[in-house]
Order: structure tokens, then C-alpha cells, then sequence
């Protein structure tokens, strides 16, 4: 998390059909253009987060590298990339208790508004974490 | 009066006062005849006890016969009255016979014997009168010339009493000896003894001077006077009787100077009369009651359907025509009950057929009523028209004059028009060459637009180069907003700087879309203006070839103007007579006109006609609407 004074965080936003998600720039190395290339540690964003068996189409597809623990890199593909933007942390809100678990195990640790628009917060560690949790079992 | 108690009761009041006043009548004249008859048969009663009477005494005078018999047939008197007897010798005889048959008779008052020859020789009753002449008596006289028996009744002038008397003959082998007599008066034992046979009053009397000879009644006498031979009621001691007066007849024969009166109590016959009223009047109540009992069933029953009928015929009257009469007998009213549902039913198909009738009226006549207003709209407008036409007509007519009067001129204008078109064919040719050269251009335009429309294809190409170099600086300036943000405060102000960037680059894009827009909308106008041009390039060629054609119709249309010429001077001529029969048009115009007015001044009488119509079917239907007629399967 990139600490501004401990008010503020740096959101790399993007969207992925449709939907808006933002993750703390410092857990994104770099990002590239997806030219199709066909590589094992490419992981599309919409797998990772499991939007379910629909078909998706993405417009701009783009790769982001991920900073991983132990100098590992991993690599997802995103859709459209919005923005960089320094937002406050009062603007950001937890999820109701209810669903809260729920979101956790698939990395989205919480929901703000920007824009008039609904933004999921992801954290690709988390949700490293969770998904190597579900390997080992 | 009788009308509040309704037909039932007029029936049966009237039939009630006929069958009283009937039997009041019959009554009256049954005890009328009844008494008739009665007092008819109290006096041939009277009438057969007189003749009983006549024969009581007929039967007295046969007794009285025996009795002189009896004495005549003495053998003591054959003897006296022979040759060797003579009245002395028979006195004794004759006074002792007159003591033993007054004893057997006590009505015999005297006894008398005569000789052969009518004189007296002893009377019993008187022995010491003897000697008169009896021959010249009528018993006595019969007796002596007939040698028979004789008897009669007579009245005694000398006891002024009713005598009856018998003269027997005294025969002896033949020869006629003498007479006896034997007289006695009819005294009140005997007709005391003939009210007891008879069950009547007797009195009898001298029909010279009313004088009573005898009377089972006291007092007959006294009234006497006031008996006819008719029956007459008369009161006597407190009673009243009813009595009649006969001639008083012996054998057959009236006897001179008597009369006898027979009296019957009237209580007996008033009982009579009254137990017969009575009777009657009982028989004739129990028949009153029996008749109107029965007449009143008869009626009840007759008239027991009426009280449905009059519902019905209310209902009818009401204009409920679902009425209807239940037909109860086969009588008289069961046929006015069937003859008035049929009337219903015949009024209600009429009704219904009415109806519908008024319905078809109705819109028949709204029809007629919108025909007639449209009628009568057309008829103004073909008035305004014909008042239109014949103005124009009559400015028709005066134009026709004037076409006349420019005829010539028309004439003289189509030559000008020959010598133009000469002219205008030249012209026109010359265009023709004029055509050709901008054809010749606009090909050449072609050509030009359709290589701007290559290169403008070849600009979309650079674009699409610029549009990738945008892309990858976003993606540069994203990574070095990255890396700015990963460096932290440090990296800050090199991150605005990669923000820029990263702005700039999409504003790049969004220029490049917008020039690939506009390009695409070139592209557009290159390929309309290229049709536009090709379109262009045929309409000249088609404007060159039209010319062409022009040319040669101006050449033939100097033939034509020619022939126009001579057309137009025959014009003019047509149109002098045009003008007359315009004339004649505008005269048959103006009749027309004045039919039109006429025509519409009719069609307004109708109309109003027709809203009467209207008027009068809308109250003929609510006329009809006031019957019911639902259950008769009216629509």
C-alpha cells in the first residue's frame, strides 16, 4: 500500500467488462499490451476473480505484472485501464458483515464510490493468498 | 243501482227478484185457482149434497110408500072396502092402522082411505071428517086413472108445512076398491138427520115468502133474504157460512113453492185455504231458496273464469300485452278467454310489426331527413353554381367576342412566332456545342474527386499509425505513473508528469478518432459527390441529345406554326358562332337557375315535412313503447 501521510492511497483503476476495480498501484510493477501471446503464468482477471462460465470480451486487453512475495512475478490481464488517482481513505467503505467472508476469499477488501460510479478495491495478494489456501487443500 | 255489485251480482239480484216475483205470482195464482177450485168444488159439493138431499127425501117418500102399502094390502080393509063393508066397518081399522104407523114414523101426520071413486071415507087422523071429493087431487087423480102407486111433496097450505104425501091403490083381484093415503110432514128430524149424513146446514123454505118450513140452523130466516142460488158468505149466530139456495126437487120434480138452503161453515173452508196458502208459501219459499241456492252454484261456477278475463283485459288495457286469459270452461266465456288471448296475440304481432315498422320509419326518415338536408345543400350550391355559370356564360360570351376581335391579331402573332422559331431553332444548336463542353468538364471533376478519395484513404492509414504510438505512450505514461507512485514522495512529481503524458495520449486518441471521423465523413461526400458528378455527366448528355431533338421540332414546328395560322383564322370565325350559342346557353342557364330556386324551395317544404315525420315517428315509437311485450318473444 503506498502510505501518503497515512490519509491517502495511490488506486490503479481499470475495468473489466464493465465493472470497476481498483488495486494500490505500489502492487503493480508495470503493466503491457496483450498482443495474444500465449504464456503459462498469464492469468485473465475475470478467471482470477471468478465471474462465472460467460463468455467475456475484452476491448483493451492489457497485462498487468503483480509484485509478488519472494521476487515472484504474477501476471493477469486486465481490461481498460482508467486511471492513477490519489484518493482519500475516509472515501473508502468496508463491505457489509454479510458478504464481507465472501468478498475476502476472492481478494476485494472493500467498495468506494468515484464519479458516480461503484469501485471494487482488490488485493492481488490477498488473493494470492486465498487461492494457493485452496490448492494446498 | 245494481251495478256496484258487478255482473255476478246483477245475475244473481236479478235472477233472485224474477224467481221471487215468479213465485209470488205463482203462489198468488195457484191459491187463486186453489180457492177457485175449492169454492168450484165446495159448490158442486153443495150441488151433490142437495141431489143427497133430493134422494134422502125420494127415500122417505119410498118409505112413506111402504108404509101406505102396508096399509093398503091389509085384508081387513080389501074386506071393509067390498061390497058388504062400508066406512064403518073400516073406521076402526084406519084409526087403529094410523096409531100403529104414526108410532113406526113419527113424520106420518095423517091416513086417510078413499073409495073407488076418490072420496073420503075414514081418515085416521081425523075419524069424524069423511065425504070430500080427493079425485081431482093430482096424487089421487094418477093413482085412480093409473091403478099405481103415487107419491109427492107439496106445501100444505093449511100447516103452511112442506107435505109429503104416497096414495096407494087397494086392489082385490083386479078391481080397484080404493085409495089409500098416508101424508106426513118432513119436520126437523129429518134434517137433523140429513146434517149428520151430509155434514151441512139445511134449511127449507117457501120461495114465495122466504118463510122458514124447517131449519137446522136458528135464525136461517132472518137471512134468508141475502141467499142466492150463487154461493153467499152470510153470518149466522157468530159464525160466518157459505150457502147456497136450490130449488127443492122430489123424484125428479120441483115442488111448487119450496126451496131448500144448504149452509157450510166457512171456518172449515177458510182452514182449508189457509193450511194451502200455507203450504204453498212453504213450498214456494223452499223452492225460492233452492233456485236462487242453485242459480247462485250455476252462476258462481259460470262466472268463475270473469274474474280472470277482467285482469287480463286490465292488463291489456294497461298495455301489458303479456297478459292472458286461462281458459277454465267451453262455454260462452271460455270462448271469449280463447277469441281474447287470440286478440292479444293478433295485437301483439300487430304491435311488434308496428314497431318495427316505426323503428324502419325512423331511420327511414332520418335517412330522408340527412338526404333532404344534403339534397337541399347540393340544391343551393347547384343554385350558386347555375347563378355562377351563367355569369360566366354571359362573361364567356363577351370574352368569345373578344377571342373574336384578337383572332386576327392571333393571326398575325403566329407569323412572328414562325419567323422565332426559325431563330430559336439556331439557338438552340448552338447550345447543343455548349452542352458538350460542360460535359467534358464534369468528367474531368470525376476524375479529380476520385483521386481525393484514395489519398483521403491513405490519411487513415497515418492515422491508424498515430493511434498506436498514442496507445503505447499511455502505456508508458501508466507504467511511470506507476513507477512514480511505487517510488513514493519521491516519485510524485515525476508522476504528474506521466499523468500529463498519459493525458496528452488520450487526448492524441481522441484526436485521432476525431480526424478518422471527419476522414470517414470525407470519404462520404467523395463517394456522394462522385455519384452526384457521374449523374451529373448523364443529364448533360442527355440535356446534349434533348437539344438535338429540339432542333428538329423547331424545324417542324415552322410547318406547324403554319398550319396554326390557318387554324387560327378558322378560329376566329368559330368563335363569332361560339359567341351566338353562348347566348343561347346563357338564356337555358337562367331557366335552369329559376328551376333550381324552385327545386329548393321544395326541398325545404320537404324537409320541414320530413321533421315532422321524424317528429311523428318518435312519438309512434314511444307510443309502442308504452306496450309490454317480453313474454311473447317480442324483440
Amino acid at each position: 500500500m503506498s502510505d501518503t501521510g497515512d490519509t491517502h492511497l495511490d488506486l490503479f483503476l481499470f475495468s473489466v467488462c464493465g465493472i470497476h476495480f481498483g488495486v494500490d498501484a505500489e502492487q503493480v510493477s508495470e503493466v503491457n499490451a496483450y498482443l495474444g501471446e500465449p504464456c503459462e503464468d498469464l492469468f485473465w482477471f475475470h478467471e482470477e476473480l471468478g465471474f462465472g462460465d460467460e463468455a467475456i470480451t475484452y476491448l483493451s486487453p492489457t497485462i498487468a505484472t503483480i509484485r509478488a512475495e519472494g521476487g515472484q512475478s504474477y501476471r493477469v490481464i486486465i481490461d481498460v485501464m482508467e486511471d492513477i488517482a490519489e484518493i482519500g481513505l475516509y472515501e473508502i467503505l468496508p463491505f457489509p458483515p454479510l458478504i464481507e467472508p465472501f468478498a475476502l476469499r476472492k481478494g476485494m477488501w472493500g467498495i468506494m464510490v468515484r464519479n458516480n460510479r461503484l469501485i471494487l478495491l482488490v488485493d492481488f495478494k490477498l488473493l494470492l493468498r486465498e487461492q494457493s489456501h485452496v490448492e494446498d487443500l | 243501482m245494481l251495478r256496484q255489485f258487478g255482473i255476478k251480482g246483477q245475475l244473481i239480484s236479478i235472477v233472485t227478484i224474477s224467481v221471487v216475483v215468479g213465485i209470488v205470482l205463482l203462489i198468488a195464482i195457484c191459491i187463486r185457482t186453489a180457492t177457485s177450485e175449492i169454492d168450484s168444488s165446495f159448490k158442486h159439493d153443495m150441488d151433490v149434497k142437495q141431489t143427497g138431499f133430493a134422494g134422502i127425501l125420494a127415500l122417505n117418500g119410498e118409505g112413506l110408500m111402504g108404509t101406505a102399502a102396508a096399509v093398503a094390502s091389509d085384508p081387513r080393509l080389501k074386506q071393509g072396502l067390498g061390497p058388504a063393508g062400508g066406512r064403518e066397518a073400516i073406521r076402526p081399522l084406519i084409526i087403529d092402522l094410523y096409531a100403529a104407523v104414526k108410532a113406526g114414523n113419527s113424520t106420518v101426520q095423517s091416513l086417510e082411505v078413499t073409495n073407488a071413486a076418490g072420496i073420503v071415507l075414514v081418515r085416521g087422523h081425523a075419524p069424524e071428517i069423511f065425504g070430500d071429493d080427493k079425485s081431482r087431487l093430482e096424487l089421487f087423480a094418477g093413482a085412480l086413472r093409473t091403478r099405481t102407486p103415487q107419491s109427492g111433496m107439496g106445501v100444505s097450505l093449511r100447516t103452511q108445512s112442506l107435505t109429503l104425501d104416497a096414495v096407494y091403490p087397494v086392489m082385490s083381484g083386479g078391481t080397484l076398491l080404493g085409495l089409500v093415503k098416508v101424508g106426513s110432514y118432513p119436520n126437523k128430524d129429518l134434517l137433523i138427520q140429513c146434517k149428520k149424513a151430509m155434514g151441512v146446514d139445511i134449511a127449507v123454505i117457501d120461495s114465495k115468502n122466504g118463510r122458514e118450513f124447517g131449519s137446522t140452523l136458528d135464525g136461517a130466516g132472518a137471512v134468508i133474504d141475502r141467499i142466492s142460488t150463487r154461493m153467499t158468505r152470510v153470518t149466522l149466530g157468530g159464525f160466518e157460512y157459505d150457502a147456497a139456495r136450490y130449488p127443492l126437487v122430489f123424484k125428479g120434480k120441483y115442488v111448487a113453492g119450496g126451496e131448500v138452503i144448504l149452509f157450510t161453515r166457512t171456518d172449515v173452508l177458510t182452514g182449508i185455504t189457509r193450511s194451502i196458502t200455507i203450504n204453498m208459501v212453504l213450498a214456494g219459499i223452499a223452492m225460492l231458496v233452492a233456485i236462487i241456492i242453485t242459480v247462485t252454484i250455476f252462476i258462481q261456477r259460470k262466472l268463475k273464469p270473469l274474474p280472470n278475463l277482467i285482469e287480463a283485459i286490465g292488463k291489456i288495457a294497461g298495455g301489458d300485452l303479456t297478459a292472458e286469459a286461462i281458459q277454465m270452461s267451453q262455454d260462452e266465456l271460455g270462448d271469449i278467454a280463447r277469441m281474447f288471448n287470440g286478440m292479444a296475440e293478433n295485437l301483439c304481432l300487430v304491435i311488434v310489426a308496428l314497431s318495427d315498422m316505426t323503428g324502419k320509419i325512423i331511420t327511414f326518415a332520418d335517412e330522408l331527413s340527412a338526404n333532404v338536408d344534403r339534397q337541399s345543400g347540393f340544391s343551393t350550391q347547384l343554385s350558386s353554381s347555375a347563378v355562377e355559370i351563367s355569369s360566366t356564360m354571359e362573361e364567356f360570351s363577351s370574352t368569345a367576342s373578344q377571342i373574336a376581335l384578337h383572332s386576327q391579331s392571333v393571326v398575325e402573332q403566329a407569323d412572328k412566332t414562325l419567323e422565332d422559331s426559325k431563330t430559336g431553332a439556331a439557338e438552340v444548336e448552338n447550345l447543343t456545342f455548349k452542352v458538350n463542353d460542360i460535359s467534358q468538364n464534369i468528367q474531368a471533376n470525376l476524375d479529380e474527386i476520385v483521386e481525393l478519395g484514395k489519398k483521403s484513404k491513405e490519411i487513415n492509414k497515418v492515422m491508424a499509425i498515430i493511434n498506436n504510438i498514442a496507445n503505447q505512450t499511455k502505456l508508458i505514461a501508466f507504467n511511470a505513473a506507476l513507477e512514480a507512485a511505487s517510488a513514493g514522495e519521491a516519485g510524485k512529481r515525476f508522476g504528474v508528469v506521466a499523468v500529463e503524458i498519459r493525458r496528452l495520449a488520450d487526448s492524441v486518441v481522441e484526436s485521432t478518432s476525431e480526424i478518422e471521423g471527419k476522414i470517414s465523413e470525407i470519404l462520404d461526400s467523395v463517394n456522394r459527390l462522385v455519384m452526384s458528378s457521374e449523374k451529373s455527366f448523364q443529364l448533360t448528355r442527355e440535356g446534349r441529345e434533348y437539344a438535338a431533338r429540339t432542333v428538329a421540332m423547331l424545324v417542324d414546328s415552322v410547318d406547324g406554326v403554319e398550319e396554326i395560322t390557318c387554324a387560327a383564322r378558322q378560329i376566329s370565325l368559330s368563335t363569332q358562332q361560339q359567341q351566338i350559342a353562348s347566348s343561347q346557353v346563357v338564356f337555358a342557364l337562367k331557366d335552369i337557375e329559376q328551376g333550381v330556386r324552385h327545386s329548393s324551395t321544395s326541398i325545404l317544404h320537404i324537409n320541414s315535412i320530413v321533421k315532422e315525420l321524424v317528429v311523428m315517428s318518435g312519438d309512434l315509437k314511444r307510443i309502442m313503447g308504452r306496450f309490454n311485450l317480453a313474454e311473447k318473444g317480442a324483440p
